[in-house]
């Protein structure tokens, strides 16, 4: 069975982006240096189409998390742009450019109907106004037998977390305090679902956390 | 760290500052109601880089809300600072000191938060402070008092209560890497902040 995968950077502090959010700035004060462990990392350069780069500890964790994706899950946030419905007159077409890096097919949660947008290089958003449920089924149906990457953000990763959806989460445990932004785990509760430490690896840039979920004959 | 302390030490060498907590995944030190049992529930026993804490520790600072939730543990063990394993002079800061302290180890302090800091690290005499509160570590922090922050991160989540750091309006604090150890399901990540 395919499973749902989960991967994003956090701050110690619990922070997937700093506070001050904006379509000029989608990471908030100081969110794009969660990121930064990852950007010399020649496995991340080459996904975005770049030469070159470096091959460090984070290496196999990058590769493992990119591997035997078929399809990514999103929220509207993580889509970005403006609330609300889509304007026509000023189209937003994602954050990635004409040729963005998923390189396959992303389904995209809103709660406003829109024509599937195709780019180029594989990547087509499809935009899924019937629940989280039924946009992870249509992700599994065009990942072919591969695994879905949910991509984020913290709300709908938090809705499938809740869901019990969430087969496993690489969290990069990021070096810095943030103080405030958008929290992770924000109304997911007091409960990790499932999920458990299966293994921790500890760069000096960043702490890569794997959770995954408890095989079914392995209660405790 | 603290010029003032470093400087009347002299020539003796003047401990860290080191912020010491326990964290669930998604950032909280204390769930709702200030509740701590979720720290015992996941203590995965022996842990070295607690045996060096207490192996390196001069005195601890605690803000009065920490000390407060202490006092109220039901295992007398538990109202101790780590349950007893270490003893030695701690400071505790709170704008209104009780009249007498219930303990000849205590003492309430009213002053500025390096003020505060300077005494403890005085009363360490070399050896380092620990401080034990979140908004304490907040203080100093935004003071830039802090040497190092040693967190162990228990695979939990309280979904709501005390946060490691809540400080809206902050600058990022950059942090880096020392150590990072798993003992158990708990991880034990040590840093030093850059300032």
């Amino acid at each position: 069975m395919s499973k749902l995968r989960f991967k994003i950077s956090m701050s110690l502090d619990g922070f997937v982006a700093g506070p001050n959010q904006s379509v000029d700035n989608p990471l908030g004060i100081g969110g794009t240096r969660l990121h930064e462990w990852a950007f010399p990392l020649r496995a991340f350069r080459e996904m975005h189409g770049f030469e070159g780069g470096e091959v460090n500890e984070s290496t196999t964790i990058v590769e493992e998390t990119f591997a035997n994706i078929g399809a990514t899950v999103m929220g509207r946030n993580m889509f970005g742009g403006h609330p609300g419905p889509w304007d026509p007159a000023k189209p937003w077409n994602g954050w990635w450019g004409a040729n963005p890096p998923f390189h396959h097919p992303v389904f995209v949660l809103t709660h406003h109907a829109r024509k599937p947008l195709e780019l180029e290089g594989g990547t087509t958003f499809t935009f899924v106004a019937d629940g989280i449920e039924a946009a992870l089924e249509k992700a599994r149906q065009a990942a072919g037998g591969k695994d879905v990457s949910l991509g984020g953000g913290a709300n709908a990763a938090g809705q499938y977390l809740v869901a019990g959806l969430v087969d496993e989460m690489d969290i990069s445990l990021v070096p810095m305090l943030l103080g405030s932004g958008e929290r992770l785990f924000d109304a997911v509760g007091d409960d990790l679902h499932g999920l458990e430490l299966v293994r921790t690896v500890a760069t000096p840039k960043v702490t890569h956390l794997k959770f995954a979920r408890r095989s079914k004959g392995d209660k405790s | 760290v603290s010029a003032t302390a470093k400087e009347q030490a002299g020539t003796t060498t003047t401990g860290k500052v080191v912020w010491h907590a326990t964290m669930s995944l998604d950032g909280f030190i204390a769930g709702p109601g200030d509740a701590m049992d979720w720290v015992f529930k996941h203590d995965s026993g022996p842990n070295a880089e607690v045996d060096e804490v207490l192996r390196t520790l001069g005195a601890v600072l605690v803000g009065r809300r920490s000390y407060d939730v202490g006092q109220r543990a039901q295992r007398p063990e538990m109202r101790k600072v780590y349950g007893g394993a270490w003893t030695g002079p701690q400071f505790v800061l709170t704008h209104a000191a009780p009249p007498t302290p219930p303990d000849k180890t205590i003492t309430f302090l009213s002053g500025d938060i390096r003020t505060s800091v300077d005494t403890a690290l005085r009363a360490a005499k070399g050896k380092n402070v620990v401080l034990i509160g979140a908004n304490i570590a907040r203080q100093c922090v935004e003071a830039g008092l802090v040497d190092e922050v040693l967190v162990h991160v228990a695979p939990v989540l309280l979904g709501d209560g005390i946060r490691f750091f809540d400080h809206r309006g902050a600058a990022p604090v950059d942090l880096e890497q020392i150590t990072a150890t798993q003992s158990g399901q708990v991880m034990n990540l040590r840093y030093r902040v850059v300032r």
